[in-house]
């Protein structure tokens, strides 16, 4: 019989029906109820010598000591030291998103320029607005020279410089200022596009 | 050899709150024994194993039915033990927590066993000489125990071998556990009913 017989009284109600269950757990349990191994407690003694003491806090709370000791000296080295790529290694990454999402946010004025590049190369839509915006073609000349002399040095610093030189920029700037001006003034004057709208 | 010369029996000092008569009674306080421990003595986990090897290795035998596998796992649970005792938060014996320890264990190591396909029983425990034929069902009947409580779900596999394997009353399971008594009862009872079916007197019949 083991130390402790289960009384049906245990479950409060009438635990007859349960008692058949429990007199077979209770006789496999006496069959059981056999001596400890000699060794047994030097073994787990040898067993916890090479470990270092249990921490307290919450480390130990955390079972730490049981995640590395297994592994011995070496192995938690190699743990702290791959916690430590894994720390350097987020960090580098998020240093890295960081410059993206600020190039990328620096990139968008930085695109304008070149964006509008394109549109002054084919500007028969884009200048009849900006003529018909303007109110005399003097102004539209204005309009349009003002802007792209001030676009076309903040792409050179922004885009870096090494790849577009001034003198490149400078030579296409007059080109393309230079097309819309005579083009605004020869194909949509301001009378054409005035003298519908009044 | 701090703990060895500390007062006994359930008195602690700065530890009024958590002091508990331990479940074995050796004279000395859960509480006092893990502080120790954590203090470096290791003669204090000497007195912790020597002190509960025999109802942890009997549970563990009663779970696996090899007596070498349960030489193992005891082994293993109370290295757990060890290297895991700054989590004992002292509002239990000290025994039951090493117990549930290697009850775990030991049916994580059953369940292993059984994936491996391991099954044939090999529980050496009938007497020697023995009629080969009563020991072949008696062999069969405890193996068939066995597989009884570990097919059981959980909380109730735990609360049944506990009781019955780990030798704890329902007060200690509760205490050890966190739960109300009224729950280790009702989780007892729904154990028992699940094993009625195999281990009933119509079963045994």
């Amino acid at each position: 019989m083991s130390r402790r017989p289960f009384d049906p009284g245990e479950i409060d109600r009438d635990a007859t029906d349960l008692e058949s269950a429990a007199n077979e757990l209770e006789r496999y349990a006496a069959l059981t109820a056999t001596a400890t191994p000699r060794d047994l407690d030097d073994r787990v003694m040898a067993a916890v010598e090479r470990d270092p003491v249990p921490r307290r806090g919450v480390l130990g709370r955390l079972g730490w000591p049981a995640l590395a000791a297994p592994m011995g000296r070496l192995g938690r080295v190699a743990v702290l030291a791959a916690a430590l790529v894994l720390v350097v290694g987020g960090v580098m990454a998020a240093g890295e998103l960081a410059r993206i999402i600020r190039d990328a946010s620096i990139g968008g004025p930085s695109s304008s320029p070149t964006e509008s590049f394109v549109p002054s190369a084919s500007p028969s839509e884009e200048a009849s607005p900006s003529a018909s915006e303007s109110e005399s073609p003097t102004d539209s000349i204005d309009g349009s020279a003002s802007p792209e002399p001030s676009g076309t040095p903040r792409s050179s610093e922004e885009s870096g410089g090494a790849s577009v030189t001034p003198e490149e920029q400078q030579t296409e700037s007059p080109s393309v200022t230079a097309s819309p001006t005579p083009k605004a003034s020869q194909t949509s004057t301001p009378e054409e596009t005035s003298t519908p709208t009044p | 050899m701090t703990v060895l010369q500390a007062p006994a029996a359930g008195i602690t000092d700065g530890h009024a709150g958590l002091a508990r008569a331990t479940w074995h009674d050796t004279g000395v306080d859960d509480r006092a024994l893990v502080d120790a421990v954590l203090d470096g003595d290791r003669d204090a986990f000497r007195l912790l194993v020597e002190r509960e090897q025999r109802v942890v290795y009997r549970a563990c035998l009663r779970i696996l039915g090899r007596p070498h596998d349960a030489e193992d796992v005891a082994q293993e649970a109370f290295v757990m033990a060890y290297r895991s005792i700054a989590s004992y938060r002292g509002d239990g014996p000290l025994g039951g927590w090493l117990l549930r320890i290697a009850t775990r264990q030991a049916f994580r190591r059953l369940r292993q066993r059984r994936e491996t396909s391991e099954l044939g029983s090999a529980l050496v425990l009938n007497a020697p000489g023995a009629d080969p034929l009563a020991a072949a069902l008696a062999d069969e009947r405890q193996r068939a125990v066995r597989l009884a409580v570990a097919s059981l779900g959980e909380p109730y596999r735990e609360v049944v071998a506990l009781r019955f394997f780990g030798e704890m009353s329902l007060d200690e399971i509760a205490a050890t556990t966190h739960r109300p008594v009224n729950t280790v009862k009702t989780h007892l009872r729904r154990g028992l009913e699940r094993l009625r079916p195999v281990l009933g007197a119509e079963a045994v019949a």
